[in-house]
């Protein structure tokens, strides 16, 4: 599992890299200048740089979907060798494809990542006026072309792992879950949340509550505080700028809670359990690993979905939780995790599967 | 249904409506005031987001919540004041100027956050925790049962903004009330009286910037010590709506805040009574109530005179 120490002064140098290297890009007298230094630290890598783009969905620092990406190119493009050109942040589908265009024509991208699921049409489009790029696109649909790669993230299997840790914390049998907005695959990981926290307590009660927005701390809090006075001395806080209000009615109150999307243990040290953290990692190495095999226009590998297997998610170190939780536990979890991986436990209804 | 009327249910629902209502009452009453002046105020959305952005830069630098909440509601005022000159002196169209201040809100406030948090090096905001808000109980008031627990142990904050609705009234009764009454039905009365529109009427907006900046302090450093660039969610067009329901009475702002604030409670407390509700539903609510409310169902609101009308002086 990755630390995370550092991470978000190592995506803002990331950032600045990608900004600087914009710049660069842009004008054509200084483009062979930096071809000719790629390939400096080619003979160094051995390989060639693969010039990479970026296209978020939101804003590389909200510590959970984007920064999942901004992170996992961050850790990968030292040992994949990937030379990020850019990265965009909030791409809308309006402007998609003039940003793909943009990075391509412009910026020389030959990898280029779509961390948002808006993006599927135009993706569609541009890959196939480029089939000399690799595409790689968040929750595409129907079957991908050649030179495109779909990715999902299937969080059921981390979210039962989380569920089970949340309930050896509570003394009351009663957890408190604030989601963001109601996605189905969201709807999904909390119901495996609930079915975890059952494994280890089979009278644990699951409060949930949406918000219904994934940027209102007060809605987060006051959620927080209510799930609080009704018994829940565990929070899940499972609701992104919303979660942030839910881990200050944890503090207010001394109540542990759980973490979504990254390891969140810097921001309750005392309090964080644990989190369930995405990583990209594996579905970028797979995706390069198949590029430099086999060249831009065949490097789809199909729909790579994130899971506990593959390590596209995962639970994150308890750290100071590591004594608090019981011996027993961790081996039901560990258990669990290797059931879920090998396919004979369906975290969603917390069945065993022959 | 049992589990729905307990003691800590109900003290705890009405506690958060009671915290949910002060935003909006801040934001409202002097928008009440303006709008019966004849300028409405469509970009109180963005008033509160400066407000909030400007309380947090304010506790941040000044590491203290009350000079935060002064700095939220000097922003709050300026952003107020840009608006008020493009609205009342360049006579604007007040609507159009309304959603434009909201957006260069929201674009001058991320651009601000992004270069003064982000360490200096790239466009990469830090989360920076600051001074913040805590709960005051009132001494006495806050040991009285159930009515302590929801009304006297909030932050401070919360209590403003229910003390602005007494003075409000007053304010309302008075000489001055009774200008900006004028100014909204008949300015060329006021006028000829010897009264001057534009004064009162930049009085009114700035007022409702100051007053809303304060409310956006409350968003960002009255429960949370963080900033988030969507704190404010649609509570400034609760607001305005809360304005026009409430018949630009201080009262009746009162009251409008708190059925709303109570409508947005609900969606939060019925998940933890075990009452099985489809969260759809539950997410409608405060929803609901704003189209129930605008529709005209508490009766049709009357506009002043003068109402989006730009003044100018006869010559």
């Amino acid at each position: 599992m990755p630390r995370r120490i550092g991470k978000r002064r190592a995506t803002a140098l990331l950032l600045t890299l990608a900004l600087s290297m914009g710049v660069v890009a842009c004008g054509d007298d200084d483009e062979s200048a930096s071809g000719g230094s790629g390939s400096t630290s080619a003979e160094a890598g051995g390989t060639e740089p693969i010039k990479t783009a970026v296209l978020l969905f939101g804003k590389a620092n909200d510590l959970t979907w984007n920064t999942s990406m901004a992170d996992s190119i961050e850790r990968t493009k030292g040992d994949l060798n990937l030379d990020v050109v850019s990265q965009l942040e909030s791409v809308t589908a309006a402007d998609g494809a003039r940003a793909m265009r943009q990075v391509i024509e412009q910026g020389g991208a030959e990898l280029v990542i779509l961390h948002a699921s808006a993006l599927d049409q135009a993706t569609k489009e541009v890959a196939k006026e480029h089939p000399e790029v690799c595409f790689v696109q968040a929750f595409g649909t129907g079957t991908p072309a050649a030179n495109t790669s779909y990715y999902v993230d299937d969080a059921t299997g981390v979210n039962y792992l989380a569920g089970m840790a949340a309930a050896s914390q509570s003394k009351s049998g009663t957890i408190g879950v604030v989601g963001g907005v109601d996605l189905d695959e969201i709807v999904k990981s909390v119901e495996a949340f609930e079915a975890g926290a059952k494994a280890i307590n089979p009278n644990a009660k699951v409060l949930v509550t949406w918000v219904g927005d994934f940027e209102d701390p007060l809605k987060g809090k006051d959620a927080g505080l209510a799930q609080i006075t009704q018994g829940a001395d565990v929070l899940y806080a499972f609701g992104d700028g919303t979660g942030l209000g839910t881990v200050e009615a944890a503090k207010d109150k001394g109540v542990p809670l759980i973490g979504a999307w990254f390891d969140q243990y810097e921001l309750a040290p005392d309090l964080m359990v644990t989190s369930f953290v995405s990583n990209w990692a594996p579905l970028v190495t797979q995706v390069t690993e198949k590029m430099r095999a086999e060249g831009p226009e065949t490097c789809g590998i199909g729909t790579f979905v994130a899971n506990l297997e593959n390590t596209g998610t995962s639970l994150a170190p308890f750290h100071d939780f590591e004594d608090k939780i019981p011996a027993d536990v961790k081996a039901k979890i560990e258990e669990a995790e290797a059931a879920i991986a090998a396919g004979t436990l369906d975290p969603v209804t917390g069945k065993t599967k022959a | 249904m049992s589990e729905v009327l307990t003691e800590a249910f109900l003290v705890g629902l009405l506690a958060t409506t009671m915290r949910a209502a002060a935003p909006l009452i801040l934001a409202a009453i002097g928008e009440a005031f303006s709008q019966t002046a004849g300028v409405i105020n469509v970009g109180l959305e963005g008033y509160l987001l400066t407000g909030g952005f400007g309380a947090y830069l304010g506790s941040h630098y000044l590491g203290n919540a009350w000079l935060g909440a002064g700095t939220g509601m000097v922003a709050g005022a300026a952003t107020a004041l840009l608006a008020g000159y493009v609205m009342i002196s360049r006579r604007a169209d007040q609507i159009v100027t309304g959603l434009a201040i909201w957006i260069l809100s929201i674009g001058a406030v991320g651009i601000a956050y992004r270069i003064i948090f982000s360490d200096g090096n790239a466009l990469q905001p830090q989360r920076v925790a600051v001074d913040a808000f805590n709960e005051w109980a009132v001494p006495g008031l806050s040991s009285i049962p159930w009515i302590g627990d929801i009304a006297f142990n909030q932050v401070p904050l919360v209590y403003l903004a229910y003390l602005t609705v007494p003075l409000a009234v007053l304010l309302l009764r008075s000489r001055r009330g009774l200008k900006v009454r004028a100014t909204g039905e008949s300015p060329e009365a006021l006028e000829s009286a010897g009264g001057s529109v534009l004064r009162i009427r930049y009085l009114c907006v700035v007022a409702t910037g100051a007053l809303a900046g304060l409310g956006g302090a409350y968003l960002s450093i009255g429960q949370t010590d963080t900033f988030e660039e969507g704190i404010v969610g649609g509570r400034g067009f609760i607001a305005l709506g809360v304005a026009i329901v409430g018949r630009r009475h201080p009262v009746g702002v009162l009251i409008a805040a708190l059925v709303f604030a109570l409508a947005e409670s609900l969606q939060l407390w019925l998940p933890t009574a075990g009452v099985d509700v489809p969260r759809q539903l539950l997410q409608m609510l405060p929803y609901v109530v704003t189209i129930i409310a605008l529709a005209g169902i508490f009766g049709r609101v009357r506009h002043p005179r003068a109402f989006l009308k730009p003044f100018e002086r006869q010559a």
